[in-house]
Parts: C-alpha cells; sequence; structure tokens
C-alpha cells in the first residue's frame, strides 16, 4: 500500500516538474520566441557587450532604444565581430528576427552591416532577401 | 554607490578572463548545474522525510547524509554564481528574475539554519518524528528552493 501510495506522488511531482520545464522552454532562447517573418532595423550602436554567455548591442533607431542579440560569444567572434567591428556611434543595419511581443524592442541577429562590413552571426538563419 | 561597487567588479582582471574565456565561463556553468544537482538533490529527500515519506529510511543517517550533500552544493553554488555574475554586474543586479532568486536562496538558506538549529531538528533526528513546524519548515524549504530553480533559469529570458 505504501509503495502504490509513495509513486502516485512520484509521478505527480514528476509531471508538475515537466509541466515547469516546458513553460521555461518556451521563453527567449533558440528562435521560438521571434517571428518568423525577417525584420530589419537600422539606427545608431549605443552599447555593445562582447563576452559570454552572448553578444549584445544596444541600438537606437527611430522608435527608441533596441535590445539585439547575437549569437554566443565564440560563435560571434568566429563570424569576425569583435572590438574592432563597431564601436558606440556608429551605425548598424541588423537583418534578423523581432520578438512576438511587439511590447518590447528585442530581436535577434542573424547578420549585422557596420562600417561596410557583414558580418553573419547566424549563416544559417540570414534571411534571403 | 551599489552601482559603483558592481562597476568596480565589472572592471575586475578575474572578471574580464571569464567574460572573455572560450573555456572558464562554460565550465563554470557546468558546475554552477551540478552543484545545484547536489542542492536540489539533497534538500528534496529532506524535504520529503520530514513530511513523512521514505518511513522505512532511518531519518538520522538519512537526514545527515542529504543535508550535508544540500549544503556543500549551496556552498559550490553560491561560488560559482559569484563569478558567474562578475561577468554582467549591472546587468544582473537590474534583472527582476535574479533578485528575485537571490532572495529565495537568502529565504531557503534563513530557513534551513533555522530548522538545523531547531530542537524538533534534534527530535526528528533521535526519534524519526517531525513536528507540525518542523513539517512546515520542510514544505517551506521545498517551495522555496524549486522557486529559487525556476527563478535562476528565467534570468536568461528577461
Amino acid at each position: 500500500m505504501r509503495i502504490r501510495h509513495l509513486s502516485r506522488r512520484t509521478l505527480i511531482a514528476g509531471l508538475a516538474a515537466g509541466a515547469l520545464a516546458a513553460t521555461t522552454a518556451a521563453a527567449h532562447h533558440g528562435w521560438a520566441w521571434t517571428e518568423d517573418a525577417p525584420f530589419t532595423l537600422t539606427g545608431i550602436i549605443e552599447d555593445i557587450y562582447i563576452g559570454n554567455p552572448h553578444v549584445t548591442l544596444k541600438v537606437r533607431a527611430e522608435d527608441g532604444v533596441w535590445d539585439v542579440d547575437l549569437a554566443p560569444l565564440s560563435r560571434t567572434l568566429r563570424a569576425g565581430f569583435d572590438e574592432n567591428a563597431a564601436k558606440v556611434g556608429d551605425e548598424v543595419t541588423v537583418l534578423g528576427f523581432r520578438s512576438r511581443d511587439h511590447a518590447e524592442r528585442h530581436m535577434k541577429a542573424a547578420r549585422v552591416i557596420v562600417n561596410g562590413n557583414t558580418y553573419d552571426v547566424y549563416p544559417d538563419h540570414v534571411p534571403s532577401i | 554607490m551599489l552601482p559603483e561597487w558592481l562597476q568596480a567588479l565589472h572592471d575586475w582582471q578575474v572578471a574580464a578572463l571569464v567574460r572573455r574565456s572560450f573555456y572558464v565561463y562554460p565550465l563554470l556553468n557546468a558546475t554552477h548545474i551540478f552543484s545545484l544537482t547536489l542542492l536540489i538533490g539533497g534538500i528534496l529527500p529532506a524535504d520529503l522525510r520530514m513530511l513523512g515519506l521514505f518511513r522505512g529510511v532511518a531519518a538520522a543517517p538519512f537526514l545527515r547524509l542529504t543535508t550535508a550533500m544540500s549544503a556543500i552544493g549551496l556552498a559550490l553554488a553560491a561560488g560559482t554564481g559569484f563569478f558567474l555574475f562578475t561577468v554582467q554586474p549591472l546587468e544582473y543586479a537590474g534583472n527582476p528574475a535574479f533578485l528575485i532568486k537571490i532572495s529565495l536562496v537568502a529565504l531557503g538558506t534563513a530557513n534551513a539554519l533555522v530548522i538545523r538549529f531547531s530542537g524538533a531538528w534534534r527530535m526528528a533526528l533521535a526519534t524519526g518524528e517531525a513536528t507540525p513546524g518542523l513539517r512546515f519548515a520542510a514544505l517551506l524549504s521545498l517551495s522555496i528552493w524549486i522557486s529559487a530553480l525556476i527563478a535562476g533559469r528565467w534570468i536568461a529570458f528577461l
């Protein structure tokens, strides 16, 4: 009796944990949180973070300041985007995908164009325009 | 005052190394996750034992072992977490999920210390029976640590 009782409780706990894990997985990593349609952002770089866990830019556009996620550090550096690629104040064009939530100015970059150079941080995701 | 302290942490040489390293950061991250398996993997069975499950297992050696594992896990998680924090201190300090997580960790640690130094704990070790107060604290512990885990994972998604 005790064993049957315990296994039922274990099962319920397991299901609850699984449900929580599924909820978490639906949020911001990967591409699930972005729209399917490509998005282009042009603006002035306000901040550059080159480091772990991933590289990010803050870009001032007409409608406000955008958070732009590039790839993880190693992948971004492999694409050629490092400290010498851009500086605060440079104009940048980012091709990628914006958040499905239009209340936030947040996008994930596939291609970054700055100072005449093109950096494909996610070559497989660069939209064909 | 606080931003200055965070900026100093950001400018620290070790932080710069972790920020740019291909190996240190992923290994720190892996060790942080490993320490969480010790922490949650220890505290969960301990809390369940206090709540009345696994009655067939002798309380004293079981609770000593599981809580020791979770204490080691907590110390290791705090240590690795500190270095992971130094990478972007200003960002993390402004991240609601991070602030909730840190508060929950402080609450969970305080709760664990209250349990550990209570008369009810000594009684549970001696007799294998938990008082209603100890059961409540165990339920609280379970909720706090699982919530802290979820809040911690949420940091990356805000």
